[in-house]
């Protein structure tokens, strides 16, 4: 029963750290930019959802407009940030994406403090369902299930929708699928909107389940993401769902037999390292 | 229908084509020779508005184009089959021919999708196989089905015949010749395959270096073996 409690926790950081991880690898499959500064839209998240939880709106409430203002984020961050530096070196756009991380995470400090705010009250951290002695708390439940729900939305939109064809032949050849009359910009700010809207969301959570938002709240995570979708192969969904889950259960497991050697979240990097010096391509294939 | 009045086409610094004139009336075949460099295919990508033509005009139907973007070319009836056919190769059959008829409402498109695959009947049976596994001749037939899901009334195809069987490259040609004839589709042909596209073109058009060297009808250029020799003397060089 330890073990699958271990399994469980394992799974519900996985399936946070897929919830940044595919933003990750969709923008990077669209632009092949790696968006560092995703962390500081999953911090925004954290903080606009405190602030309008400590204000008196109700949990859920306060969830709609953390994904709301994080949604809005990311195509601002795409049209002042990214779309001017298209046509540059990829390294320009990654400058500054570090920048930009830099730069949100510092204006988080200014307005709002540097040792974080608290939920003033966090029922869903407290209180959760007894699931056959698993004891999960209700923000883990919602982690795994906002998961699922995004993953299986995103998949269904892929390949159901024309929108979702559009977009997937926008990544394969942007300069022939513009020809047929998709505009790749059009897919460009609606992938930023959906990857920043997760992101938003994950902060929030993330935000709960320690009950603390700080400023530099996505830093280790961001990296985490950039490992991830990295091992998952640069710009592939699957394998970044993959290597996200994985992750999440090694961590799980590392905490309780690599602790005297390796800090949980030194395990990411670890395994990073050793996979680049096995697999320099990463576990599965690129894009 | 197409007008290619002394155009000039760039590669960056480079003109790669200079004063080349063309014009392409409905139901007709033309093929566009030259050696590797001749500036075939920015000729065709400068027709699609992927590459820039830095003087003279292109019409269609004697509307100017050369200044519209790719997806208004689209729009006004312009069809267009890359060289290396550019599938998208994660993606379905289906759904190369849903991003081919994306212009057109949801209905139109999915009649249409039927239409194109009928002449196509491979691609019916291939519906839900991933484009990237197909063979290289179902990968053309793909292309040339993509482009003709907007109706498009003049269709320019780069390098159909190159490194496919010539069974394929037959049936290909068979189905552009066929849509000449019953609907009018006009067809700018670039190839290497001198020999093939002579059998099927009208009249044909010799670049080299990006100059027009020769042009006449096919049936000229057929019964000109010198004309022939010194083609294919220049692909050799």
């Amino acid at each position: 029963m330890f073990y699958f409690e271990l399994l469980v926790a394992g799974l519900v950081q996985g399936a946070m750290y897929a919830m940044m991880a595919l933003g990750l690898t969709l923008i990077y499959g669209l632009l092949r930019i790696l968006h560092i500064a995703h962390a500081a839209v999953f911090t925004l998240g954290g903080y606009v959802g405190v602030l309008a939880a400590n204000s008196g709106l109700p949990l859920a409430a306060a969830a709609a407009l953390a994904v709301l203002a994080a949604a809005a984020a990311g195509p601002v961050v795409y049209g002042t940030v990214y779309r001017p530096l298209l046509d540059k070196p990829p390294y320009v756009a990654l400058i500054a994406s570090i920048g930009l991380l830099i730069a949100m995470e510092d204006g988080f400090r200014l307005l709002f403090g540097p040792y974080g705010l608290s939920f003033a009250e966090n029922p869903w951290f407290v209180s959760g369902p007894d699931l056959g002695g698993i004891f999960l708390n209700w923000v883990q439940i919602a982690l795994g299930l906002s998961a699922l729900v995004a993953i299986a939305g995103l998949g269904l939109f892929a390949v159901g929708s024309r929108t979702g064809v559009a977009w997937r032949a926008t990544v394969d050849d942007p300069e022939i699928a513009m020809s047929f009359g998709v505009s790749p910009e059009r897919v460009r700010l609606l992938a930023f909107a959906l990857a920043s809207a997760l992101a938003g969301l994950a902060g929030f959570l993330v935000g709960l389940l320690n009950n603390l938002i700080e400023p530099g709240m996505g830093n280790i995570t961001s990296y985490k993401g950039l490992a991830i979708v990295v091992l998952g192969g640069l710009g592939n969904v699957p394998g970044t769902l993959w290597a996200s889950l994985l992750l999440g259960v090694a961590e799980s497991f590392g905490t309780i037999y690599l602790d005297r050697i390796l800090d949980r979240d030194a395990i990411a990097f670890f395994i990073l390292v050793v996979v680049l010096m096995w697999r320099p391509q990463g576990l599965a294939r690129g894009r | 229908m197409l007008e290619l009045d002394r155009i000039s086409v760039a590669r960056g610094e480079l003109r790669v084509v200079r004063d080349l004139a063309l014009e392409l009336p409905p139901g007709e075949m033309v093929a566009l020779l030259g050696p590797n460099g001749a500036g075939k295919s920015s000729t065709i990508m400068a027709i699609a508005g992927h590459v820039p033509v830095v003087a003279g005009e292109i019409r269609l139907d004697g509307r100017r184009i050369d200044r519209l973007a790719a997806p208004e070319r689209t729009r006004l009836g312009l069809g267009l089959v890359p060289e290396g056919r550019r599938i998208f190769a994660d993606l379905t059959v289906r759904e190369n021919l849903v991003v081919g008829g994306y212009l057109l409402p949801r209905a139109e498109a999915e009649a249409r999708e039927r239409e194109v695959t009928a002449l196509f009947p491979r691609l019916r049976e291939r519906r839900q196989q991933r484009a990237g596994t197909l063979s290289g001749g179902e990968q053309q037939m793909l292309a040339i089905a993509r482009a003709l899901m907007v109706r498009p009334r003049l269709l320019l195809v780069d390098e159909l015949s190159l490194g496919l069987m010539p069974a394929v490259v037959d049936l290909c040609f068979a189905v552009l010749q066929r849509l000449c004839r019953e609907e009018g589709l006009a067809c700018l042909l670039v190839e290497q395959n001198t020999q093939k596209v002579l059998s099927v073109a009208d009249r044909v058009t010799v670049l080299s270096a990006g100059r027009t060297v020769w042009q006449g009808s096919a049936a000229a250029a057929r019964a000109d073996e010198a004309l022939i020799d010194r083609m294919l003397g220049l692909e050799a060089g």
